[in-house]
């Protein structure tokens, strides 16, 4: 999953003269202009416990709460409603909570844990926009709990941004997660709205009026002030001077604000009005090249729906062509009238400007995702949480056959189509590949090497790479074949290279041996005819791995010749490898 | 070839529908002892061997490799189907490819880890590539049918398949180019097509020629009374 890219959400029109400029009046910018952008803010209440819920889901009845360790001790971070009934507070110690809620579930949070989580949730928001991310930890906020889409232009996919809501809370219930969703025009006013709004729309509730149509100005007055993501120092200075909501706060001159407060509140006021800036850090790159299309009815079978997207996929090419550039990952998603959209992504070996090649790649991993009966991604999102969903695969093939001509049906008719280029490189540029040869047709290996991943998958064609080390098992690594980084094997001398069995196995395994007679391996017999050894192989105590083995060769009388060691301290045998 | 013949060849076969040999290419294995035993000094390229293996560790492996280094020296890239992720290519190849002596080399090793249904569909791919050298396959089950397409495959690329299997598979008819028996250390050709007519040769070889077994530290047990080093 990469992350790091960012865009900055620029004010939505230019103000060379700001409006505070005359210092006690504040002003957001009108609702629905041209370049006005809508953000979907996702926010998760009490996102810990949701992923405790999720993994357990017999506490979800209980009281339950998350406590930290810090200096004062163990103390409750969270809990939910049930305990809080019970009397149960954040802040208080955990043998305080223990004493009023006796029956109470205490689980240690794993925040690192649920961050990775929330990003998993955002990876599968993009079926709904290419533009996600997750909210930055802030001083409001050290943990975050929401995520945001971009969702300016997805609105036409899917048919209005009341139904992408719907698509939207409907695949988070799917998840077994609840969430509260707001749009606006700032990321401030989204994330406002949907952790403060009275008229956000969760599983339960629905929208309750225009949203679209409340300018940002308008709800905020009526929030709290910590609908501004402040810190604790700064809401309690602020609370001290009697201020409470938001519209107080605007009240109040502005160029006394920073000198009293600090920059913090006029900033996140700016920026949820929308005349200051904020960054929103995107868990993947925009795309660079989009072709997409959406057809009068849905379309069920791949007879009618290849020809569409193979001349989406010439339409890219040439994009691309005329660009001077050539992919390295296409996407391609596939968006239903009910069903979730589903997803398929091709990674290319070497970068591709022909639609022909791009078009077989994407054409297999098609195919292949359809005979495998609905293992798209956005079915496999549905584990995110651990677990697959009990709904059934959203698109399965009808003809459990091999594929080239025959067609397969698609469950879930699929309404619209996009092919986006997410990654790509100037052709010019190209170095050349890993197999070249000057006697090499160009990019006859690489094209092999790009079907073979596209139909078995990115993780199952490798390349190895030899790293001087210790262990057996680490001396080699393995990398993906599109990876874009230069193997460099360790140079060996002949007289380094000992001896090594071609299959190791990936876990040792345990034998008995009357050494040096026999050892018994499967339930067989092996009676050991001659043995070389010993190999003594031990890691220093410092790193991660300490082992200390006494490796072996082993002749069998049968002719079978085997690697096994010694474990120097329970004096254990393990079988490792076989010299095949 | 003279272009009449090679023009009343072309008819008959329209006529006729039958395909006729090309002419072969023979590669030596770098086994001299094996080359002996072949039909035209060596492996014809684009076949598909059989090496049935009478025990683990035996070393069927370990001579197919050797065998494939007439044709990698052709086209060096290769590929270990590796269904059960266990293929460890640390001790018999260099990272080095200029080094003097090179043997196969890793800088064009791929290895593949299908799930076992996209298995052959994956050997059938890289045989039929012109620009892979050597496949290399271990398995247990293969049918007549996917036998023969991946010799037709291996026909079709030019270059080398080598399947390697267990011993059950010596009672099942063998669609292979050459089907060889490895068994205590030793290797015997029990059959091989080559030339126009299909010659078959037998005999025995030493599969670990190149092995570096430690021949000077070698112990051997009998009457070793040592319960443990």
């Amino acid at each position: 999953m990469r992350s790091g890219t960012s865009v900055v959400v620029r004010p939505l029109t230019p103000s060379p003269s700001p409006p505070r400029g005359e210092g006690d009046t504040w002003r957001s910018l009108p609702t629905g202009g041209e370049n006005a952008r809508r953000y979907l803010c996702l926010f998760f209440p009490q996102w810990g416990l949701q992923c405790v819920w999720r993994e357990q889901a017999e506490t979800r009845v209980k009281a339950a709460a998350l406590f930290e360790r810090n200096a004062h001790g163990s103390v409750v971070a969270v809990c939910s409603a049930e305990a809080g009934k019970l009397g149960v507070r954040g802040g208080m110690s955990v043998a305080d909570a223990r004493a009023l809620a006796p029956g109470l579930l205490l689980v240690e949070a794993d925040y690192a844990a649920y961050q990775t989580r929330l990003e998993e949730v955002c990876a599968w928001a993009i079926q709904f926009s290419p533009l996600v991310g997750v909210e930055p930890a802030g001083p409001h906020a050290p943990h975050a709990e929401a995520i945001f889409l971009d969702t300016t232009g997805c609105e036409q996919v899917f048919r209005g941004e009341e139904n992408l809501l719907r698509l939207a809370l409907e695949g988070v219930r799917k998840l077994g997660l609840f969430a509260r969703a707001a749009y606006a025009e700032t990321l401030g006013a989204a994330w406002a709205r949907a952790r403060f709004g009275s008229g956000v729309r969760d599983q339960e509730s629905g929208v309750r009026g225009q949203e679209s149509e409340i300018s940002a100005l308008d709800f905020l007055n009526e929030l709290p002030l910590a609908a501004l993501r402040l810190d604790h120092d700064t809401l309690a200075c602020l609370h001290a001077l009697g201020l409470q909501r938001v519209g107080e706060l605007m009240r109040q001159p502005r160029a006394a604000l920073p000198s009293r407060l600090g920059p913090l509140p006029l900033l996140r006021l700016d920026q949820a009005l929308g005349t200051a800036p904020e960054t929103l850090t995107l868990l993947r790159p925009a795309p660079e090249f989009r072709v997409g299309g959406s057809f009068e009815y849905p379309v069920r079978n791949t007879e009618m729906l290849f020809p569409i997207i193979e001349r989406m996929m010439e339409k890219l090419a040439d994009e691309l062509d005329a660009a001077g550039r050539g992919a390295r990952v296409v996407e391609c998603w596939l968006f239903h009238e009910v069903a979730s959209p589903a997803r398929v992504e091709c990674l290319l070996h070497r970068s591709s400007a022909s639609g022909a090649h791009l078009w077989q790649l994407l054409r297999t991993r098609l195919e292949a995702e359809l005979r495998s009966g609905g293992t798209l991604a956005a079915e496999r999102s549905a584990s995110i949480l651990g677990g697959r969903s009990a709904a059934a695969p959203k698109v399965r093939n009808t003809f459990a056959m091999e594929i080239d001509d025959r067609v397969l049906e698609v469950e879930e008719g699929v309404c619209a189509v996009a092919v986006q280029v997410l990654s790509s490189e100037r052709l010019s540029e190209r170095q050349l590949a890993l197999f070249e040869r000057a006697t090499d047709e160009p990019g006859r290996l690489g094209l092999l090497w790009d079907r073979l991943a596209s139909r078995l998958g990115q993780g199952a064609v490798m390349k190895a790479r030899l790293e001087e080390h210790t262990l057996p098992e680490c001396e080699v690594l393995w990398e993906q074949i599109n990876s874009k980084c230069k193997m460099q094997n360790a140079k060996l001398d002949a007289a380094e290279i000992a001896e090594r069995p071609l299959r190791l196995f990936k876990e040792t395994v345990a034998i008995t041996v009357d050494w040096p007679r026999r050892f018994l391996w499967n339930g067989r017999e092996m009676r050991i005819a001659a043995f070389t050894g010993p190999e003594r192989i031990e890691t220093a105590w410092w790193t991660q791995k300490d082992q200390r083995r006494d490796y072996y060769i082993i002749e069998t009388e049968t002719g079978g010749r085997y690697w096994v060691f010694r474990r120097i301290g329970d004096e254990g045998w393990f079988l490792h490898g076989v010299f095949e | 070839m003279n272009l009449t013949i090679e023009h009343l060849r072309s008819k008959i076969q329209a006529l006729e529908q039958v395909p006729f040999a090309k002419p072969r290419t023979y590669v030596p294995s770098t086994v001299p002892e094996l080359d002996a035993l072949l039909p035209g000094g060596g492996l014809s390229l684009g076949t598909f061997v059989e090496l049935i293996q009478d025990e683990e560790g035996c070393g069927a492996f370990t001579l197919a490799l050797r065998m494939a280094r007439g044709s990698l020296a052709r086209r060096p890239a290769w590929v270990v189907v590796d269904g059960d992720g266990t293929f460890f290519p640390r001790g018999n190849f260099r990272g080095d490819a200029e080094a003097p002596n090179a043997v196969l080399s890793l800088e064009h090793l791929v290895v593949l880890r299908p799930e076992a249904k996209d298995a052959a569909w994956a050997c059938g791919q890289v045989l039929r590539s012109v620009d892979v050298g050597a496949c290399f396959w271990m398995t247990a089950s293969m049918d007549n049918m996917l036998f023969r397409r991946l010799q037709l495959a291996a026909e079709r690329g030019g270059g080398l398949g080598f399947v390697i299997r267990p011993r059950e598979a010596l009672r099942k008819p063998c669609w292979a180019g050459a089907r060889v028996l490895v068994s205590r250390g030793r290797a015997t050709v029990l059959h091989a097509m080559g030339g126009c007519g299909g010659d078959t040769g037998r005999g025995d070889t030493e599969t670990r020629r190149d092995a570096r077994w430690r021949e000077n530290e070698k112990r051997d047990v009998s009457g070793c009374a040592t319960p443990h080093p």
